[in-house]
């Protein structure tokens, strides 16, 4: 590489004057690039949800075509790679099998640095691409939706990885495109690698993205309590889709705002001048201590060493008390008594301990240290626990285990694990200020109860679709009306069978009641199957 | 029933050093080493359920009747384990036609051991390979336990594939096999050998409790603390209560279960007497739970209930018996009446550092009020084991 002016990033040039100095002409931009890794680089980076650099692998990322300039993707654009970056993907371990993943390029657009035979270059992708590119840098992350396939050495590699894979609780490889490709390993470029000097290193802010992925699912598989569920859901993965909250509710301002920043922009104890009455203060500052506490779920995942989430949570509520307008000191003050309490052995039932504490982040706080995993939420149950408490509960639990955390049966749900994925990395770009342009995110995956509306004017279809789910989870919601016509009715007792013979054909009406319904579905969770069975019935 | 199971880690989960064990081919002699909490017996399920899922003769050999059924009832459905003396008494016959010879009872009407000189004797005497015996891949797990002739006694009769994990400072048994001993008798190079060293089970309080306890071999550290950094609040926490109120320590401890039924706690008691105390006042404490009663069991001598690891509920049992089980909570019950030798401290801190070591989340222990010696090994640090008055 000639040794060029790099200015931008720390390093490579910027493209107006590589346009001056030798002007090309624009070329079709390519489809797809190709990026070299190691099957547990790759694994790992599926379970995240992002093609992501070094740093975000927790102590655990073996060398590969990422640490040539960390904080940027390195995609081959042609059909022959480097023999080195192939050796150097597998030279940390023996057991490490080299990988190629092909990542869609369509619809991405922005400022990457590019490598041609003269160098480093910064340029618009994709306008300013002229054919001499072999090597583009893309700033990190990606998400994984962008991945088209997975290419192994031979089919003996493929099944290998497969079976790996199957390993961990928390890698979808089955969920991507694999095939062998001989001639990606074996027929090399004549490309060095690292190709030369590269742009300078950048930070990926990945921990609250990951988080905000863990919040997105969580609030999915909320998403059958209620309205309120649903708005959340849908606010979780489109904040700016709907101006206007549907109802007067802080959690949803508060999350709509998380979601687009990816952390909170006031401290939690602005409160102390809040107006609105003992009420308003109350939830203004529920809502800006939960997003406080989130904001401290997502620092402490970098911190060193790493601090367990209930003193996360306890330090914070320490820090925050004695700050906070003297009519809430007591209660929270009370609440950090419980939470020290349930480290020990705490003489406290959990109904009891929603009966001392009744405000959502209250409770949710108090679920936090009973449960640690967002699948133990979920199956958690008490009477005592209204919609606005489990889902604060669920914000916090998805904040603490995030997107990396969640088990394959919590991303299972086709085009939730898509549809989070771009929205994370998107969320890193944003914070990162990038202007990185992903494209039209996938879009989010409705829930179940959302497909259902509220249950006024449901079609035939609708009405067909909560039969089969009442019916399949024996709700008592279904009633039938059988209209007969006028006339004689005989009735036979035959063996144990008791016969009605009508004149002519009545008329049965099947409907479900769905005051009751909605009841039900608010109790319970839908299986995957049963849930796959009634999308279709609706046409989702 | 709350259901209990062994899961899959997530691909974070695991680190470099328990990659490279995981990865090792299924064939030939591996040798896997570490302290408590360092992901042997995880690894070893996983190389199990790897054996199942490709359809591969395989067999989960564990040192005892308790490992077993943790074992196959944390596994799920499929684990196909056993322990080892019944599966080799087993074996030995099918393969030479003749059963294991014995020594002479220790004591009158006593229980015989393995004459392991008369066992190579017979198996010197058989064609090679020793004909029709299956030869499944052995996945052996606190392969520690088991005696160096055991593993000599397999590899003559031809046995291959070994995946063995064990931890030298756990060693419970008289006959038991130093890491030397495994490697020697496989054939694994000691280079070979993957040594796990960062504790990934425990919490860092439990870990950090536990260490203060450790008193193994220099050569062959501890496992390193957790990643994760002290923590302030979440201390394993010394209870003293006034031996007239044995019902308030087993109010808690009910509903401690009752906050999270899913848990398996593990009440771990100095001899039986103690055991059985606990094991009362746990069935005839009234109290008012959310949840049923949890189900609460002992296991002893020649009792041996059908213990379900894979729900949760109170296991109640003798110190001797609690090595290589893993419990969400541990309680330490009455340790005043541990036995303790103030001229040999060392064997009540080993016995200590196992007990602690069995727990994943928590650890309590309970004292009850009055001075007692086992209270010169207890650490006094307060941010190591925190002293509260039960009332």
């Amino acid at each position: 590489m000639t040794n060029r002016d790099l200015e931008l990033f720390g390093g490579a040039k910027s493209s107006e004057p590589a346009r001056q100095e030798n002007p090309r002409s624009p070329v079709s931009a390519p489809a797809s690039g190709l990026l070299v890794t190691n099957h547990l680089n790759l694994l790992y980076m599926l379970a995240a949800g992002m093609v992501m650099p070094p740093s975000g692998f927790g102590g655990k990322y073996y060398q590969d075509t990422l640490a040539c300039c960390p904080g940027w993707i390195p995609l081959f654009l042609g059909k022959r790679l480097p023999a080195d970056a192939v050796r150097l993907s597998t030279s940390e371990a023996e057991h490490l099998r080299p990988v190629v993943v092909e990542m869609d390029l369509t619809s991405l657009s922005g400022t990457v640095v590019a490598f041609d035979a003269e160098g480093a270059r910064e340029l618009q992708f994709p306008n300013q691409l002229d054919g001499s590119e072999s090597v583009l840098l893309i700033p990190s992350p990606l998400p994984t939706s962008r991945i088209r396939h997975i290419a192994f050495p031979t089919a003996e590699d493929k099944r290998a990885v497969e079976n790996e894979a199957l390993d961990f609780a928390n890698v979808p490889l089955r969920d991507f495109k694999r095939k062998a490709t001989k001639s990606l390993f074996t027929k090399p470029s004549e490309g060095r690698w690292p190709p030369g000097q590269g742009p300078a290193e950048r930070e990926a802010p990945l921990q609250a993205p990951l988080a905000a992925g863990g919040i997105m699912a969580m609030l999915f598989h909320f998403a059958h309590q209620g309205d309120l569920s649903v708005a959340a859901c849908r606010h979780a993965f489109d904040p700016d889709d709907d101006p206007a909250p549907p109802v007067n509710e802080t959690l949803l301002a508060g999350l709509r705002a998380w979601m687009r920043a990816g952390c909170t922009s006031s401290p939690a104890t602005d409160t102390a001048t809040e107006s609105g009455g003992s009420a308003g203060l109350q939830n203004a500052f529920q809502d800006r201590l939960l997003w406080g506490a989130v904001d401290r779920l997502v620092d402490q995942k970098n911190a060193t060493p790493a601090i367990g989430a209930a003193d996360v949570l306890l330090d914070y509520l320490g820090a925050e008390t004695p700050k906070l307008d003297a009519r809430l000191q007591a209660g929270a003050g009370k609440l950090r008594d419980t939470l020290v309490s349930l480290t020990g052995l705490a003489d406290a039932t959990p109904n009891e301990l929603f009966d001392r504490h009744e405000t959502p982040l209250a409770r949710a706080m108090v679920l936090f240290f009973l449960r640690d995993r967002c699948a133990e939420l979920l199956e958690f149950r008490s009477d005592r626990l209204r919609e606005p408490d489990r889902l604060t509960a669920a914000i916090l639990f998805g904040a603490r285990e995030a997107w990396m955390g969640l088990p394959l049966p919590l991303r299972a749900v086709p085009g939730l694990a898509d549809a989070a994925s771009h929205r994370m990395a998107q969320m890193a770009h944003r914070i990162a200020g990038t202007d990185l342009d992903l494209g039209t995110p996938p879009a989010r995956v409705r829930p179940l109860r959302d497909l259902f509306g509220d249950g006024r004017t449901w079609s035939a279809k609708e009405n067909a679709a909560a039969i089969e789910l009442a019916q399949a989870l024996k709700w008592d919601c279904v009633r039938t009306r059988i209209t007969l016509a006028q006339g004689e009715y005989k009735l036979t007792v035959q063996g144990g069978s008791v016969h009605i013979e009508l004149p002519g054909r009545p008329r049965l009406e099947t409907t479900v009641d769905p005051e009751r319904f909605f009841h039900c579905f608010a109790e319970t969770r839908v299986g995957t199957k049963l849930e796959e069975r009634v999308r279709k019935t609706l046409g989702a | 029933m709350a259901k209990r199971k062994f899961d899959l880690p997530g691909i974070q989960d695991l680190n470099k050093e328990q990659e490279a064990a995981r990865a090792l081919p299924k064939e030939g002699q591996h040798l896997i080493v570490g302290g408590p909490g360092t992901g042997k017996s995880v690894l070893a399920l996983i190389r199990a359920r790897r054996h199942l899922r490709d359809g591969d003769d395989y067999l989960f050999l564990v040192y005892n009747h308790l490992l077993h059924r943790a074992s196959a009832e944390l596994f799920g459905e499929g684990l196909n384990s056993e322990t080892w003396i019944a599966w080799f008494w087993r074996t030995f016959q099918k393969a030479t036609g003749k059963p294991v010879p014995l020594l002479p009872p220790r004591t009158n009407g006593g229980f015989s051991d393995i004459d392991w000189d008369g066992v190579d004797t017979v198996i010197q005497s058989q064609p090679v390979p020793t004909p029709d015996i299956r030869q499944p891949h052995l996945v052996i797990d606190e392969g520690q336990d088991m005696p160096p002739q055991f593993y000599e006694s397999l590899v003559n009769l031809g046995y291959e594939n070994f995946f063995v994990v064990a931890d030298q400072n756990q060693q419970i048994t008289e006959e038991n096999s130093s890491r030397r001993d495994i490697e020697i008798h496989l054939g694994v190079d000691t280079a070979a050998v993957k040594e796990l060293t960062r504790n990934h089970r425990n919490r860092y309080p439990v870990a950090r409790l536990a260490r203060e306890f450790y008193t193994g071999d220099p050569a062959s550290p501890p496992p390193d603390l957790p990643g994760q950094g002290p923590s302030a609040v979440t201390v394993p926490r010394l209870y003293s209560y006034a031996p007239n109120n044995l019902n308030a320590v087993a109010r808690r401890i009910l509903r401690l279960s009752d906050r999270d039924p899913r848990q398996l706690i593990g009440i771990i008691a100095p001899n039986n007497q103690v055991r059985q105390r606990y094991l009362e006042a746990l069935q005839s404490t009234d109290v008012s739970l959310n949840n049923p009663r949890p189900t609460i069991e002992t296991f002893h001598g020649d009792r041996r209930p059908d213990i379900v690891f894979g729900a949760g509920g109170i296991l109640v049992i003798n110190a001797q018996a609690c090595k290589g089980l893993e419990f969400d909570t541990v309680i330490l019950a009455d340790i005043d009446e541990h036995r303790f030798d103030p001229r040999h401290p060392d064997s009540a801190r080993r016995l200590f550092y196992v007990m602690v070591a069995r727990a994943i989340e928590r650890v309590f222990l309970f004292m009850k009020t009055g001075e007692h010696p086992i209270d010169k090994i207890l650490p006094t640090d307060s941010s190591i084991l925190r002293r509260e008055e039960l009332k």
